[in-house]
């Protein structure tokens, strides 16, 4: 992997992939999702780090990929933007999960749940398939979207990786 | 949200002693010194806490503790995997778990205890300066990479505010083998609260 452009992907944003040697990723997604895009004939890749469901959640200013609702048109106008066609993209998704599910707060941290139905939600209303996910559980993973070739790679501590 | 300088600083001081107390607990728990190094008191963006905690990739074991009372939000330590199974051994006097294996039952069990504890004299501190009810809840321990210990607490945290107040200090035992963070990390909306009562109390 160390012939890769890695760009990491911090919470709530979106980064874009041109070069076949980019590498996109997010660290250590508990609650939040990635979103991974891939035109496989426009070699455009795009990765969403989203951290809440809802915009009308929001405080103000934020970063365009935190909120489901707003990170999926967003990754969408930003590969077209490029020239992808979004009805080429090969979308998948990994996150979700519910880390602290013992606290006596766990209702109240139980973001990936409703994370990973606002971003199908949004997907669906953009007319976007889904094409792999691997969401929820109580671990982290990692998400790596190769821009060269479109594959998406999750890793996880003790359970391994595995192609989405 | 602009505390002014005169705030911040009794907020500093307060915490710092708190954290000092902190320690003695955790030195007392485990029966050897635990230095604390000056602490640090910052409000940041809150997507910046898990790379100012070290990185969200790293493999670390989270005892996380929910704050309420008066003043709410969350309180972490955080320990490298294999200081965590050290500090775990340490404290029910077993073999210490190897880095390839998973926590046994007793070491989680240990583990929230330090938690318990930490938390405990630091709250009970920040209780007494302040005169406002703060307590901690249960501890949950998880080992997972830190961005996913931390990201359902940040987003929880984002709903009160786009920045958090992130107090850490690192913990760290006589020969360097028990380096670990506490990261208190309070909803905005009470920070004031707490603020005012350390006023009142100075």
């Amino acid at each position: 992997m160390n012939d890769h452009h890695t760009v990491a992907v911090g919470l709530g944003e979106l980064a874009l992939g041109t070069g076949a040697q980019d590498l996109l990723v997010c660290y250590g997604l508990g609650s939040c999702i990635g979103i991974a895009a891939y035109d496989p004939v426009a070699r455009l890749a795009a990765l969403a780090h989203v951290v809440l469901p809802d915009s009308s959640l929001s405080h103000g200013p934020d970063k365009n990929a935190k909120f489901a609702d707003k990170a999926v048109p967003a990754l969408l106008t930003a590969l077209t933007a490029r020239g992808a066609a979004a009805s080429r993209l090969v979308v998948k998704i990994a996150g979700g999960a519910q880390m602290l599910n013992t606290s006596p707060l766990a209702s109240r941290l139980d973001i990936g749940a409703r994370n990973a139905e606002a971003v199908k939600a949004a997907l669906a209303q953009a007319g976007v398939r889904l094409a792999a996910e691997d969401i929820g559980g109580n671990y982290g993973r990692t998400l790596r979207l190769f821009t060269g070739t479109g594959r998406v790679q999750v890793s996880t501590i003790g359970r391994g990786e595995k192609d989405l | 949200m602009t505390a002014p300088l005169s705030r911040m600083d009794r907020l500093q001081i307060a915490v710092a002693r708190g954290l000092k107390q902190a320690g003695q607990g955790l030195s007392e728990m485990v029966g050897r010194p635990i230095r604390i190094s000056a602490p640090v008191v910052e409000l940041v963006p809150t997507e910046d806490v898990a790379i100012r905690a070290g990185g969200p990739e790293q493999v670390v074991v989270g005892i996380y503790l929910g704050v309420t009372g008066q003043v709410t939000g969350h309180v972490l330590l955080i320990f490298p995997s294999a200081a965590a199974r050290r500090l775990a051994g340490m404290l029910w006097e077993g073999p210490v778990t190897e880095d390839d294996l998973p926590l046994t039952g007793e070491d989680v069990s240990a583990l929230a205890e330090a938690g318990n504890v930490t938390t405990s004299f630091f709250f009970n501190h920040l209780s007494d300066d302040s005169g406002l009810i703060i307590a901690p809840t249960a501890p949950t321990v998880v080992e997972d990479m830190l961005g996913a210990v931390l990201d359902g607490v940040l987003a929880e945290l984002s709903l009160y505010g786009d920045q958090a107040l992130l107090t850490q200090t690192i913990f760290s035992g006589p020969s360097g083998d028990l380096t670990g963070q506490l990261i208190f990390l309070p909803h905005l909306s009470t920070l004031q609260t707490l603020m005012e009562a350390l006023r009142e109390e100075a």
